[in-house]
């Protein structure tokens, strides 16, 4: 609120998205943040185009070899191209990444609002079973879910979405009980409001913001938690890269042969710090109340 | 005389708190005529917003009504199913809060919000909900409401946004306006304007108004009738002159004598001795006997009906007749 003169918001869906654009290309958290987020989904979907070699191209003599002209990165344990395995990689980690994000926001933000807002028993139900998941370690109760399920990619995907479901509902039902007792959902109510159109217009949008922050420190968590299921043998199978089994594979070797956990932790920190700049600037610039900073 | 729009039968509400039901209101009963005002005064915690609440059907999880009958404009409403209660709400009874800095959604247009109101229940859209919106707006006296339509709840202040609840309950001509202190949370400069914008709204449109306050003074300027409410009961209900000249209860009495009046130069204001007392607590007999100057023994044994006073009003007070004629008498 430190603005003194508020612009009007412009009338009408379209001018004010473009405003929104506009907004959006003025914050720099939210450029870079966007950058970097838009080159990982470019590079993901463009891995067979820019990588130099297949990303299971093996060659004992070349294991561990230092970056050079040939290898930009260097190689791996066994001879293959760390830089071509780190933008394939960037395919597994996003894709699991984000699935498990919007997977845990849509079920989470569903049951949280539900337990929420309705309290009684629904909320009794609910949390309940959020307690019980959250009773068990995240990791074991990932390997059990994919020791049932036998590894793949969309095991992991179910697997860590199980785990990371009931944290989401337990933040929304907290943001929901805080928000339900406000005035404005009364006068909702008042105006005769289905509960559906309050769920939708009135509560989500004003527990968004918490909600968002949430989903992009989560994706960094996720890819992590991806790379630790792969360890196991439980997760993206061989020769299939992920970041994630990448770094665990070159912390092995950390002391002689420092480059792939070096890049690929790297790369895995960059795009955690895109992520969480995207989502600090998509939450400030929702709330009409910072005057669209 | 035409149906009464709003009767209260001897409404009792109830809330539940560990395993404990607590009475908050006893036996409510009271009818409103069509474009009549009526004013509900009582201290904070006397059951005044649970008669409002009630007749809303927003009690919560908590709370139920426990007795009596509750009917809107010929429809018995308390057994109403709640989808049928939603299309009332809004549009044949609106209502507004003692908090207009909260009662807006902050992340909408405030022509947002009240275009959701149209389009809810008269299934407005488009350029003619924007037309009504702005209409709506000027109406309840807000300056360029072409361009405010377009603002946010923060950029308007607490009048502003007032006037905006006014318009959002006003959407869709309303046969009830509840106002549940409407005004207390303003400055008195705005309450004076929101105050005559509510007597216009009522002239323009004969909407019934039942406004709920602490302060005589809005009482003695707004409403046609008053009822007087104390720990749950309605314990006094007038014609408005007719309560100011000769309150018929001695709670009333007491609160009028503790209105400060420029003419008068008293080193202390009378104060009413002791404490509402609360609903889980509540004194044998007649509940105001304990700080009443005027209880007899009968008061502290039994607890009084509302006695039909004449002249279209009622006390629930053993010695009301008597106090009456009394006054009466040193006239």
């Amino acid at each position: 609120m430190s603005d003194i003169t508020i612009p009007l918001p412009a009338a009408g869906t379209s001018a004010s998205l473009s405003r929104f654009g506009q907004r959006l290309l003025r914050d720099p958290r939210a450029c870079v943040g966007g950058l970097i987020v838009l080159a990982l989904v470019l590079v993901a979907i463009l891995a067979p185009l820019l990588a130099p070699y297949p990303f299971d191209e093996v060659d004992l003599l070349g294991a561990w070899a230092p970056p050079s002209p040939e290898h930009w990165m260097g190689a791996d344990k066994l001879g293959r191209d760390i830089l071509s395995r780190l933008l394939f990689g960037a395919r597994t980690s996003l894709i699991v990444s984000l699935s498990v994000v919007a997977i845990t926001l849509v079920v989470g933000v569903t049951l949280g609002m539900l337990a929420g807002y309705f309290e009684g028993w629904i909320d009794t139900g609910i949390m309940r079973l959020v307690d019980i998941i959250l009773a068990f370690p995240d990791m074991v109760f990932a390997i059990l879910v994919t020791a049932i399920l036998g590894p793949s990619m969309a095991t992991v995907i179910v697997a860590l979405s199980l785990v990371w479901w009931p944290g989401a509902a337990r933040l929304t039902r907290s943001l929901v009980l805080v928000q339900k007792n406000e005035l404005y959902v009364d006068a909702a109510i008042v105006c005769g409001t289905p509960v559906w159109r309050i769920f939708l217009r009135h509560l989500l949008p004003n527990i968004v913001a918490p909600l968002i922050v949430r989903a992009s420190v989560g994706i960094g968590l996720i890819i992590m938690a991806e790379a630790s299921l792969s360890l196991l043998g439980l997760g993206v199978q061989e020769p299939q890269p992920s970041w994630g089994s990448m770094i665990r594979d070159g912390l092995e070797a950390l002391r002689t042969d420092p480059y792939l956990a070096l890049f690929g932790s790297t790369v895995l920190a960059i795009t955690i710090i895109g992520f969480n700049l995207l989502g600090d600037a998509l939450r400030d610039l929702l709330d009409p109340r910072l005057g669209g900073r | 005389m035409a149906p009464p729009l709003l009767a209260l039968d001897s409404v009792s509400v109830a809330f539940r708190s560990e395993r404990r039901e607590t009475e908050v209101l006893s036996r409510a009963s009271f009818a409103m005529a069509p474009g009549e005002i009526v004013g509900v005064v009582g201290e904070s915690g006397s059951g005044k917003s649970v008669m409002a609440l009630a007749i809303m059907r927003l009690l919560g999880a908590q709370g139920r009504v426990s007795g009596g009958r509750i009917r809107f404009d010929g429809q018995e409403i308390t057994t109403l199913p709640e989808a049928a209660m939603r299309a009332i709400r809004g549009r044949q009874i609106g209502m507004v809060f003692q908090e207009p800095m909260t009662s807006l959604n902050p992340l909408f247009t405030i022509g947002y919000q009240i275009a959701e109101v149209l389009a809810i229940h008269l299934g407005l859209k488009g350029a003619a909900a924007e037309r009504r919106v702005v209409e709506l707006l000027a109406a309840v006296g807000i300056p360029s409401p072409a361009e405010r339509v377009k603002a946010y709840p923060h950029q308007l202040s607490g009048g502003m946004r007032q006037r905006v609840m006014l318009a959002m309950a006003m959407a869709c001509g309303p046969k009830l306006l509840i106002a549940d202190e409407p005004t207390t949370a303003l400055d008195v400069t705005i309450q004076a304007q929101i105050l005559e914008l509510l007597l216009r709204l009522k002239r323009d449109s004969g909407t019934a108004i039942l406004l709920i306050t602490h302060d005589m003074g809005v009482i003695a300027r707004m409403a046609e009738r008053v009822l007087v409410v104390y720990a749950g009961e309605i314990v006094e209900d007038a014609p408005v002159r007719e309560l100011f000249a000769r309150p018929g209860h001695p709670y009333t009495r007491l609160l009028l004598e503790a209105v400060p009046t420029p003419r008068q130069r008293l080193a202390r204001l009378p104060v009413i001795a002791g404490a509402l007392p609360p609903p889980s607590a509540l004194p044998q007999g007649c509940r105001f006997h304990p700080r009443c100057p005027d209880a007899i023994q009968r008061c502290r044994d039994e607890a009084p009906a509302a006695f039909v006073l004449g002249g279209g009003r009622s006390a629930r007070c053993w010695r009301a007749a008597e106090l009456l004629a009394a006054m009466e008498g040193v006239r």
